[in-house]
């Protein structure tokens, strides 16, 4: 081999050399400068393992103290989705399934193969989750679980806090239910500093919603640092979680009770009525709902919605086919809170508002075409003066039921519910010009139509008042008889229970209109320190002198007392000299369906303390339904005789009571 | 260096040769070329920087987490075989290397005789190879002193002659590599029977091969690993190994684990690493073997991409030292002895680094001078010792 070749074979491994080192050099950079930050957290994730220990969510209680809403704990059983999928076959599978359910079942809490099949292919669990699969699971079963533990590789137990709901399904819409975050809540909540994690609990509707960042606790964490067996070497940091706060809401549950029982009896009762006419639509009184607030800061004392829902079918997490069945519009939205979401035409009940429109633009008065004792002839129709074009179909508008009331003054109009009075004052209005147009839109406004009451729960509705600005803003043409048909609270005209509620309370105040309030205060659920207590909110002070309110008032008081009064029949007998009511039926007509009845009552005259509203759909009469209703919630208030609602325990044990005095009586 | 002194290095005659045939100038004190004079402190520094290096990664590893016991077992040991192994490589520098030529061949048996005892009842199996004698509380790897049995062997065959390379001494020197490397590849350790073939290849390179013959040679080396691995010849791991290799997201292996947690902690080091002792995969031990075979690992965790790379240039110092050595040697022989080194540190230096950066295959080879272990620490000193020994003899 000559020098020259030794010199080049030397200076083949060098190349070969720098080649080696130029590819681990090449490679460091690639790891140690490009994926550094990434390979980084890989390594922080290899050692620290962060324990997470849920904190309480807060308790809702009603005004008289009594929990609404608590926690228990549950012995969840879980199944590791990813050691199921992976280290299991198919025919395992089932197997590991079927051993799961015979012992569950045998420990106590009944379970279906099928469940078990059910929660683990529920999509809200990613692939690598451990999946609830029963739940309130015996402590049995964590015994078998200890004994057998690798025929069950996977399968863990833990302790979570659930809700649980003393008085069952009452006030479910208000105080609505907690149910797993959805992907999109998830992301939004990412950074929240109450530390959401994927398979946490959120409250989906009512205050559980509203008040989710009161309620919910901040949950503890514990970084601990691990080896590589994954055994624990030291606490790096721990936080001790943090209890939500509770929620006192001005609620009383006694009255919520009464008046859901009450709502759901009066719409049983309106489902036995017969149409007059076998062409006429039946009543289906499919739906309702009630309100009671006490109109001195608007304060709601019960909000009842039919139909309704068990906020508990949540707590184990709902079926997909349950969640279905609720949505679907057949069995009629057993979520939505109709009290706030429901917008109904308001019938006679309006004409609270129209009086005082009239009032207030000055159709009724010294200088109007009425004065509020100027008795107008009620023949029974109003046919509109100067009939055109502009009135469509009928120049005639008659009094419901055909009715002829005769001579009518303003209170007479309304304690009678005389539909021509209120045409010919809408008439005046709309096509006078020495009088405000929209004097009743005005009013309606007023008194908190057509705009959001305001009240901490999600969902209200906002109504319509429709106007003829309204109108021709959209194009539309304004006619007299829509100002007609709107006196009387029909028409396009929409609003919610809440709103009427809200409304006549307002009215019955003296006229400060408030935001309805539904929770009075929040508290440290272990010290009791009020944290935040929640003022009246007043939206607006209403001119309403004694001029004004005199004469309506007495003519709704009439509606109960007098003889002639639209729910007179209903108070009968009704302690009016202790706790005398005002009241206003009505009677709402929709296209192609039974009439919903409505009625609105406040009381004792002269301070009134409750304001209550009832609206069921398609079940006829306000005076007939609604009316009876209203009073059967009215009078255990009137003479403080509403009885005490028992929780579901206090049933459960009062039962276990008769049974054995039973036992006892046949022994 | 001048054609003139390489010719004269490779010159006719064999064996050696007095300090008269050199062309120095007469004025030259004697003492100046005194073998003294011309050891190779560059290298003895790069060599000294990588024990150090190699120390303070297995103290890391293997102390522990209790700073109030630390476990210093694994360093007093590194410690003892580096003494030891310093202790030999004076020996080995000390001792005038001409003479290995004699003992060359009896080295060469005596290694090939352990690796047949070490398959036998005296051989201990450790990690699924029966490569270890036990001796105490020691265990000695005869295959990794085998390699320089295969060096000094194969560089006194290819020493001999001086006329061209024929194929009879090609599939000779191809003989002399087989024996140990069957030997080993029973164990089985393949990554030590590679080690053997780069050895192999680097020696017949500058021991005259043509390049004819290396191309006929890799064909057939080609074709034959081809089909053991197709054959059921290779253990189920080290298929496996190289399966994870070519594809590590290939099912859940320990091979595919061990690459992941080596790349995390050498990410995780950075630009400037987590400093020594902060490492948090080291800390917690998720990086098997990394005492040993993945001792890179705590370099590049706990020194980041700084400390790998002057580790890498400490590697380069060595290996370009020990290249300069195979060039300034007076004779074939020295030369060849120094190509084996080299061969032997750059091919380990290569894949044990390389696997921990998953670029080459897991295969169980320690990184010369840094990982832990008595039998490859003491064997690559004594052949850091024979290269120091080959340079400053270059005059007498």
């Amino acid at each position: 081999m000559s020098p020259e070749s030794f010199r080049l074979r030397i200076g083949f491994l060098v190349l070969l050399t720098l080649v080696a080192f130029a590819a681990l050099v090449a490679r460091l950079w690639y790891l140690q400068v490009l994926s550094s930050e990434e390979l980084g957290e890989v390594a922080v994730a290899n050692t620290i393992r962060e324990l997470y220990e849920p904190a309480p969510r807060g308790r809702i209680y009603d005004r008289n103290g009594n929990v609404l809403v608590d926690n228990r704990r549950s012995r969840v059983v879980t199944v590791n989705r990813f050691i199921f999928e992976n280290d299991f076959e198919p025919e395992q599978q089932s197997d590991l399934v079927l051993r799961l359910a015979t012992e569950i079942s045998r420990a106590g809490r009944l379970t279906k193969i099928f469940e078990i099949n059910d929660a683990l292919a529920d999509p809200r669990y990613g692939p690598l989750d451990s999946v609830p699969i029963a739940t309130d699971v015996t402590e049995n079963f964590e015994i078998v679980l200890a004994e057998r533990r690798d025929e069950f590789a996977g399968v863990e137990t833990a302790i979570r806090s659930v809700r649980v709901y003393p008085y069952g399904d009452l006030a479910a819409h208000v105080l609505g239910y907690v149910s797993l975050l959805s992907e999109e809540q998830y992301e939004q909540l990412v950074d929240d500093p109450k530390n959401y994690r994927r398979n946490d609990e959120i409250g989906q509707t009512g205050i559980e919603a509203s008040f989710e960042t009161v309620l919910r606790g901040t949950p503890g964490r514990t970084r601990i640092e691990v080896d590589n067996l994954g055994d624990p070497v030291r606490v790096i940091e721990q936080v001790e979680p943090v209890a939500g706060s509770d929620v006192h809401l001005t609620l009383d549950i006694d009255i919520q009770g009464l008046a859901e029982q009450e709502l759901v009896a009066a719409l049983a009762e309106a489902r036995q009525q017969q149409p007059e006419e076998p062409n006429e639509p039946s009543y289906n009184a499919p739906a309702g709902s009630m309100v009671v607030l006490d109109p001195n800061g608007a304060e709601l004392v019960a909000i009842a919605s039919f139909p309704t829902y068990s906020p508990g079918e949540f707590v184990s997490g709902i079926s997909e086919d349950r969640w279905a069945q609720l949505q679907d519009p057949t069995s009629r939205q057993p979520l939505h809170n109709r009290a706030l979401a429901g917008i109904y035409p308001p019938g006679s009940t309006f004409k609270l508002f129209t009086s005082y429109a009239a009032l207030n633009s000055g159709v009724i008065g010294s200088r109007g075409v009425l004065d509020v004792r100027t008795l107008y002839d009620d023949q029974g129709t109003y046919v509109v003066p100067v009939c055109a074009e502009e009135v469509v179909a009928s120049c005639t508008f008659r009094n419901a039921g055909e009715a002829v009331y005769g001579p009518v003054d303003l209170r007479r109009a309304l304690t009678v519910s005389s539909d021509v009075y209120y045409y010919y004052l809408a008439d005046i209005m709309d096509r006078a010009d020495r009088f405000d147009r929209e004097g009743v839109q005005r009013a309606a406004a007023v008194f908190g139509f057509g705009a959001p009451t305001g009240i901490a729960l999600a969902g209200e509705g906002t109504g319509r008042v429709p106007s003829p600005s309204v109108a021709e803003a959209a194009g539309e043409t304004w006619r007299t008889g829509d100002s007609i048909v709107l006196g009387i609270g029909q028409g396009l005209l929409g609003v919610t229970p809440l709103q009427l509620a809200n409304g006549y309370a307002t009215f019955a105040n003296g006229g400060t209109l408030y935001a309805p309030k539904i929770v009075d205060r929040v508290e440290n659920p272990v010290s009791g320190e009020v944290l935040r207590r929640f003022g009246d909110r007043v939206i607006d002070e209403i001119y309403l002198p004694g001029a004004f309110q005199q004469p309506i008032l007495e003519g709704l008081m009439g509606v109960t007392a007098d003889l002639e009064g639209t729910a007179h029949s209903a108070f009968l007998g009704f302690p009016h000299e202790q706790w005398p009511v005002a009241g206003k039926t009505g009677t709402a007509e929709v296209v192609g369906k039974a009439d919903n009845s409505l009625f609105a009552a406040f009381g004792p005259i002269p301070d009134p303390e409750y304001v209550v509203v009832a609206i069921m759909e398609e079940s006829g009469f306000g005076s007939r339904v609604a009316a009876p209703a209203v009073r059967r919630v009215i009078e255990p208030i009137a003479t403080n005789s509403v009885s005490a609602i028992r929780t579901i325990d206090d049933l459960a044990q009062l039962s276990d009571q008769a049974a054995l005095g039973n036992t006892e009586s046949v022994g | 260096m001048s054609p003139t002194d390489l010719q004269e290095r490779f010159g006719p005659q064999e064996g050696l040769r007095q300090r008269s045939d050199h062309n120095i100038e007469d004025d030259q004190p004697d003492w100046k070329y005194a073998p003294w004079m011309h050891i190779d402190l560059v290298l003895v520094a790069a060599a000294a920087g990588l024990v150090a290096i190699g120390i303070g990664a297995i103290y890391s590893t293997t102390r522990g987490r209790d700073p109030q016991s630390f476990n210093s077992y694994f360093l007093d040991r590194q410690s003892l075989f580096v003494v030891a192994g310093g202790l030999l490589l004076v020996f080995a520098a000390w001792f005038p290397y001409e003479e290995l030529t004699k003992f060359a061949v009896a080295i060469y048996g005596v290694g090939i005789l352990a690796l047949i005892l070490v398959l036998g009842p005296f051989g201990e199996e450790v990690n699924g190879a029966r490569s270890w004698f036990r001796i105490g509380d020691f265990q000695l790897q005869p295959s990794e002193f085998q390699k320089l049995g295969l060096i000094l062997a194969l560089a006194v065959f290819l020493s001999r002659y001086e006329d061209k390379m024929s194929w009879p001494r090609v599939l000779f020197s191809i003989g002399i590599v087989a024996w140990p490397g069957l030997l080993v590849i029973l164990q089985p350790d393949i990554g030590t029977g590679l080690v053997f073939v780069f050895i192999g290849f680097v020696v017949l390179l500058l021991g005259g091969i043509r390049w004819r013959q290396m191309i006929g040679i890799a064909l057939v080396a080609v074709t034959l690993v081809t089909l053991m691995i197709n054959s059921n010849m290779l253990e189920e791991y080290q298929t496996n190994r190289l399966r994870t290799f070519v594809d590590p997201s290939s099912g859940i292996t320990e091979a595919a684990f061990q690459q992941r947690q080596a790349q995390i902690a050498i990410g995780n080091g950075g630009v400037s690493g987590r400093g020594y002792g902060e490492g948090s995969q080291t800390l917690s031990g998720l990086v098997p073997q990394q005492h040993t075979d993945f001792i890179f690992t705590v370099v590049g965790e706990e020194f980041g991409f700084v400390g790998s790379a002057v580790t890498l240039g400490l590697y380069a110092i060595l290996l370009m030292r020990i290249l300069q050595a195979a060039q300034l040697a007076k004779d074939r022989f020295g030369a060849l002895i120094c190509a084996g080194v080299f061969g032997m540190i750059v091919f380990q230096m290569f894949e044990a680094v390389g696997m921990t950066l998953g670029i080459t295959p897991i295969t169980g080879i320690p990184l010369p001078l840094v990982s832990y272990g008595g039998s490859s620490a003491i064997a690559t000193l004594i052949g850091l010792g024979l290269v120091l020994n080959v340079r400053m003899r270059r005059f007498v």
